[in-house]
């Protein structure tokens, strides 16, 4: 028994032993940790190329221009405290014309606002209000709108007199702004105007003081037309809610405000200088310069000198007492005690006392500075022997301090119109960013935002904004295109109904044809463009397309020509290449967009006020708002791809679920490129080209260095020593160079599937040389062992003793030798794409995409360009693994 | 020896006419020529552009202008640049010193540092210096040359370390000697590594393996039984004969000096001939792109002649016939 399970063990140990040969290598490649690392990194690589339309969530010629090198879009997990799941925002990015930086943002769509009255709703085109429905015609034009005052707080009061403020930081204020444009400009959108009361409010309580005393002082002097004061702040108020300032004339209001200032310190000063002096008045006025002192204190916190103070810095000291000169000038030693503020300061600060107290310290300070002011005042009057000259004196030194106040004034308005300016350029830089982002989209035939482009260029031309006669130019040429389009569609779908082989057309459907390519004829033949290449391209079509006619009407033999005629319409139906290049001269004028400063505007009011319906909601507390969020989902249908190149499918592996056909809504995993085109969907598809350009070039490259080097190491003598000259001298030409060369030897403008096949053959042409003559040294020495002599010995042909008994016993060599060839192959496409002479655009390569980040700049501001070197990397490096662990498998020494 | 040098470079002759013919038809057979970029404009009248074309020697069958390029090149008249209005000798000239302290700086970057190393990780075979090492080596292999570069020049934007682009700085004219010294120095590195990292990571791992293999043989076994201290072991004997394979790729790098990296200088905008010939090329401007290939080729030529030479000249059992 015990012995049958030795001998049994034993068996089993000596079947162990022999295995096949394909058994053995398995074996020893299996123990090549990094030939196996590189295996598996290969094998996800090109399942990533055979499932590429799978694994895209975007398609990766779609352009979205919006999403001009957008980052990675970040994924939220929590709204409002609140776990979601995977969700994305709506986001856009674009170049700011004011800081030149690209920006990048994420919107915030409304879809509830909850205020002091109920909810209001908005959803799928209709609002509702407190479960009342507002009712609006889009098909009038009709939308309604959220509007928020941009703000950098908001406060609201209800009607019972609570306030309300929705604290918003800077950033978020931002991304309110660009959704609150981007809404006005995007069809579908839904907004509840809130403009204009909400605004006052939140503009006042901005304005907040200053606006009061303004008031106060405009109120107190009579001299003023105190109508058109009022009148004048009103149209601030909403204007700056709107962020437009420009009307604010900035030179006028100052003059407003110091002769406002000075005639009513004059009115103060009056019953003083009339002598009629009272240590009341006096005390009155100290009152005033009390205030004035406060203002000393907010400016010298403006122009960060208390900050310079608690450091104790001497400059800011005498800055300060310059700044206060109207104290000085009453008699206050204001230098002595800021001095001995700055020490207390400094102690405090050894302590490691917060800042906040120490400004509230030096508040103080300057508190009782001003009550010190006033006793001071008044305690001088009545010591004074000369009552008369000391009301002199201070009425001197008061209208200092009123100059000296409205310097304040001034710089507070300026400061404040300077962030006004800001706002409000921004805003219209980002109108005029939505205005050519519509245009783009509508000329690149996205499905959104129809008929507006042209409503909105006509709009450019009625308002004489734009003088430029080229402008005017294109947009006739647009239309006339537009009237062509209609044509080409329907020509187009003719032709997809039969399109298709063995499917010819019916009578009817030719005639069907023939009217169509008439029509088509006769419209285009009237069409003169502004631009030369657009015409002569429409020529051309229009040539095809009388072609195709001439064959249709030969009547007949119509499925003679069949062919042709299918030919022809193909040409006609190429009118869209038309399309695209006139659209291509109207993206120009989206552009102007950028570079008139009023169009913006302008396209805007226009816009709005063909569009809006307001609803009011005047006094209502708005208190919360809930946003639109889209979620990220797995096996979700969105664009329509080709599953493994033949199946029409829509399920991809992941991408953001886009209900309402958000165009802002976009998953960019690895960013996006100049066009917003998805990095990561391009890479996959890329990576078929990469891929298969190294195993394609691969097999020709060994398929001809096999034949070459096999017959020259055959048959030797005369015939081996040409050959190999001819090897040699192609060896001899350097060969990147010869690369370049070969590839100008070739028309640069053709389709990348020609380019393709042209950069397999250049390449492998190239490489055969080197390996055939490897091949004819191997093939040399097999020449002369004793298998293929007895093989010549046995009469087989030459052919056969090469190919069954010389060749195969190069295969060891050859798989190795090819694997680590392959990388030389993709190394060589990338570098022939990256300098722009391999695969052109709009079709990927990993070296084509790595040239979009040539430009330092771009390089610097979108890193994530940078990641196809990084599949380009691990490519190669797996492949050359493979290769080292095929080496170490094959070699008969390890084979044992 | 000498014999076999004086037939290497006869055989020479008919081989560069071979290479110069074919890459002269080359540009020939392509379509369009240096004139196209005038042709499409309509500015230039077509009887400028006859002159221009007899002046250039364009009208004329390519075979005769193959013949008067030849005749022109024995006389030591490598021709007239279409684009830059030069003689070619003067344009080449000028780009040579830029290639050459690239090339070369690249070229001892990648030998001293591949060699080194290579000693190195085969001397601590298996240990994690070696793994390391082998990290690299395999990561420059792999990794593209212009990917290095625009991943360096990447850094050197974010960082500001290494300037990046160009051979000088603005101020160059103005610096003293030592500082012009340092000037193109410190705007050679990146470019030097960007070039010279594939060559070091290949060059350490044949040295790792070839002195491997030569630590295997029954030589070093013997030299070790016989008491020799192990530095002398190695160095004198094992290094030594390691070393030899190494020679033959000397020659070969040769070769690469005079011929410039195109997307590399491209990428650091390289005054080098790189770019020159890449440009030439595009604008097919003939006698220029004649006389860069012609010059890389009799490098390759002269290199490989070299490192059979070298290689005869280190290992006395190799014969040269």
């Amino acid at each position: 028994m015990a012995e049958d399970k030795k001998k049994l063990t034993e068996e089993m140990e000596f079947e162990e032993t022999y295995l096949s040969r394909r058994q053995l290598i398995w074996r020893a490649f299996k123990k090549h940790k990094l030939g196996m690392f590189g295996l598996w990194v290969l094998i996800i690589m090109y399942l990533m190329a055979i499932f590429a339309d799978f694994l895209s969530p975007h398609n990766p010629y779609e352009q979205s221009l919006i999403h001009s090198y957008a980052p990675p879009t970040p994924i939220h997990f929590k709204y409002k405290g609140k776990s979601m799941g995977m969700y994305v925002l709506p986001s856009v990015s674009f170049i700011d014309k004011f800081t030149s930086e690209r920006k990048f943002y994420e919107m915030l769509f409304p879809k509830a606002i909850y205020t002091d009255e109920g909810k209001y709703e908005i959803d799928n085109g209709v609002a509702r209000i407190d479960g009342k429905s507002l009712k609006f015609d889009r098909s009038k034009g009709e939308e309604v709108y959220f509007e928020f005052a941009i703000n950098k707080s908001i406060g609201f009061t209800t009607k019972d007199g609570k306030n309300y403020s929705l604290p918003f930081e800077k950033e978020y204020t931002k991304r309110l702004l660009i959704g609150y444009n981007d809404g006005l400009l995007r069809k579908g959108t839904v907004r509840i105007d809130l403009t204009v009361p909400t605004a006052k409010t939140a503009v006042l309580s901005n304005f907040g003081d200053f606006s009061k005393k303004l008031k106060t002082i405009v109120n107190s002097e009579e001299n003023i037309d105190k109508l058109w004061l009022d009148e004048k702040l009103e149209r601030i108020d909403v204007k700056w809610a709107r962020t437009i300032s420009r009307n604010i004339k900035v030179d006028e209001f100052k003059r407003i405000v110091s002769n406002g200032a000075k005639n009513w310190m004059e009115s103060v000063l009056k019953p003083l200088k009339e002598g009629k002096g009272s240590v009341d008045q006096i005390r009155e006025a100290g009152v005033e310069v009390e205030k004035m002192i406060l203002a000393d204190f907010e400016r010298a916190l403006d122009e960060g000198y208390i900050d310079a103070l608690i450091n104790g810095d001497e400059m800011a000291i005498n800055r300060i007492v310059s700044i206060s000169k109207d104290l000085v000038s009453i008699g206050i030693d204001v230098k002595g005690r800021l001095e001995k503020l700055s020490a207390k300061l400094a102690n405090l600060k050894s302590s490691g006392e917060s800042k906040a107290v120490m400004k509230d310290i030096v508040r103080e300070e300057f508190y009782s500075m001003g009550k010190e002011a006033v006793d001071l005042l008044v305690r001088g009057y009545k010591k004074s022997d000369n009552k008369k000259a000391y009301i002199d004196n201070v009425v001197n030194s008061l209208s200092k301090g009123v100059e000296n106040y409205i310097d304040v004034c001034n710089l507070k308005l300026e400061k404040m119109v300077k962030e006004m300016r800001y706002e409000e350029r921004e805003a219209e830089g980002i109108i005029r960013a939505c205005l050519t982002n519509l245009m783009r989209s509508e000329i690149f035939g996205s499905r959104y935002l129809p008929g507006e482009t042209m409503a909105i260029a006509n709009m450019l031309v009625n308002f004489k904004l734009i003088d430029d006669p080229n402008f005017k130019s294109k947009i006739e040429d647009y239309k006339k295109v537009s009237s062509l389009k209609a044509i080409y569609e329907n020509l187009q779908s003719i032709l997809g109904k039969f399109a298709k082989p063995g499917r010819r057309p019916s009578k009817d459907q030719m005639k069907e044809i023939q009217t169509a390519l008439e029509e088509f004829i006769n419209k285009a033949k009237n069409m003169k463009f502004s631009t030369e290449s657009v015409n002569s391209e429409l020529r051309s079509v229009i040539r095809s397309a009388e072609g195709s006619l001439r064959y249709l009407k030969r009547g007949r033999s119509v499925y003679y020509y069949y062919r042709r005629i299918l030919d022809g319409l193909r040409d006609v139906s190429s009118a869209k290449s038309i399309l695209e290049s006139v659209a291509a001269n109207i993206v120009g004028v989206g552009e102007i967009g950028f570079s008139y400063p009023k169009l913006g505007e302008m396209a805007f009011k226009k816009y709005r006020l063909e569009t809006v319906k307001s609803i009011v909601l005047n006094g209502k507390g708005v208190r919360d708002y809930d946003y639109r969020i889209y979620k990220v989902k797995f096996f979700l249908k969105s664009w329509k791809g080709k599953f493994l190149w033949l199946v029409p499918s829509r399920i991809h592996l992941f991408g953001v679920e886009n209900p309402d056909d958000n165009p802002y809504v976009k998953l960019f995993i690895m960013g996006a490129d100049q066009f917003g085109r998805d990095v990561w969907s391009r890479i996959v598809f890329a990576s078929r080209v990469s891929l298969s350009i190294g195993i394609i070039g691969m097999i020709i490259t060994f398929g001809l260095a096999l034949i070459f080097g096999g017959i020259s190491g055959y048959y030797g003598g005369i015939i081996d020593e040409i050959m190999m000259r001819i090897a040699e001298i192609i060896m001899s030409i350097p060969g990147f160079y010869l690369l370049i060369m070969l590839r100008a030897l070739l028309p640069m403008d053709i389709p990348s599937t020609q380019i393709y096949i042209l950069l397999v053959f250049i390449l492998s042409f190239i490489g055969w040389a080197g390996t055939s003559r490897v091949i004819r040294g191997m093939v040399l020495s097999i020449r002369r062992r004793e298998f293929v002599e007895a093989a010549i010995a046995i009469g087989l042909p030459d052919s056969k003793v090469l190919m069954r008994h010389v060749l195969p016993n190069t295969t060891s060599f050859l798989i190795v030798s090819a694997t680590l060839r392959i990388p030389g192959y993709i190394l060589g496409e990338a570098s022939l794409s990256y300098l722009g002479l391999g695969i052109r655009e709009p079709d990927a390569s990993w070296g084509l995409m790595l040239a979009q980040a040539q430009d330092v700049y771009v390089m610097q501001h979108a890193p994530w360009l940078l990641i196809p070197g990084a599949f380009i990397f691990f490519t190669v490096l797996s492949f050359n693994f493979v290769g080292d662990a095929l080496r170490d498998a094959l070699d008969p020494r390890s084979l044992g | 020896m000498l014999k076999y040098i004086i037939r290497r470079l006869i055989i020479m002759v008919p081989e560069l006419f071979v290479i110069s013919f074919l890459v002269f038809m080359i540009m020939w057979a392509a379509p369009g020529d240096f004139l196209d970029q005038y042709r499409m404009d309509p500015s230039v009248s077509p009887q400028f552009l006859e002159s221009l074309e007899k002046e250039l020697g364009l009208d004329k069958p390519p075979i005769i202008q193959y013949g008067i390029w030849l005749k022109n090149i024995l006389t030591g008249n490598f021709g007239y640049s279409f684009y830059y209005r030069q003689p070619v000798s003067k344009l080449i000239w000028g780009r040579v010193f830029a290639t050459v302290i690239l090339s070369l700086s690249s070229f001892f970057f990648s030998w001293i540092l591949g060699i080194i190393t290579g000693v190195f990780s085969a001397l601590k075979k298996y240990t994690i210096w070696d793994k390391i090492l082998t990290i690299v080596a395999f990561s420059g292999i792999a990794i593209p040359g212009f990917f290095l570069a625009l991943l360096l020049l990447y850094i050197a934007a974010n960082t500001g370390w290494f300037p990046i682009s160009g051979m000088v700085s603005i101020g160059h004219d103005q610096m003293s000697a030592f500082e012009r010294f340092k000037d193109i120095l410190w705007h050679l590195v990146l470019p030097t590594i960007a070039l010279g990292f594939g060559g070091f990571a290949s060059l350490m791992r044949y040295m790792r393996g070839s002195l491997l293999d030569v630590l295997n043989e029954d030589y070093v076994t013997f030299a070790r039984a016989k008491g020799l201290p192990e530095r002398k072991v190695i160095y004198k004997h094992a290094l030594r004969n390691a070393i030899n394979p190494m020679i033959t790729f000397l020659g070969y790098s040769i070769s690469g000096l005079l011929g410039g990296a195109v997307i590399i200088e491209n990428i650091f905008a390289w005054p080098g001939m790189g770019r020159l010939v890449y440009q030439a090329l595009i604008q097919q401007d003939v006698y220029l792109v004649m006389a860069s290939a012609m010059i890389s080729a009799v490098m390759l030529v002269i290199g490989n002649l070299i490192a059979d030479i070298l290689l005869a000249a280190v290992d006395p059992r190799v014969r040269l016939e």
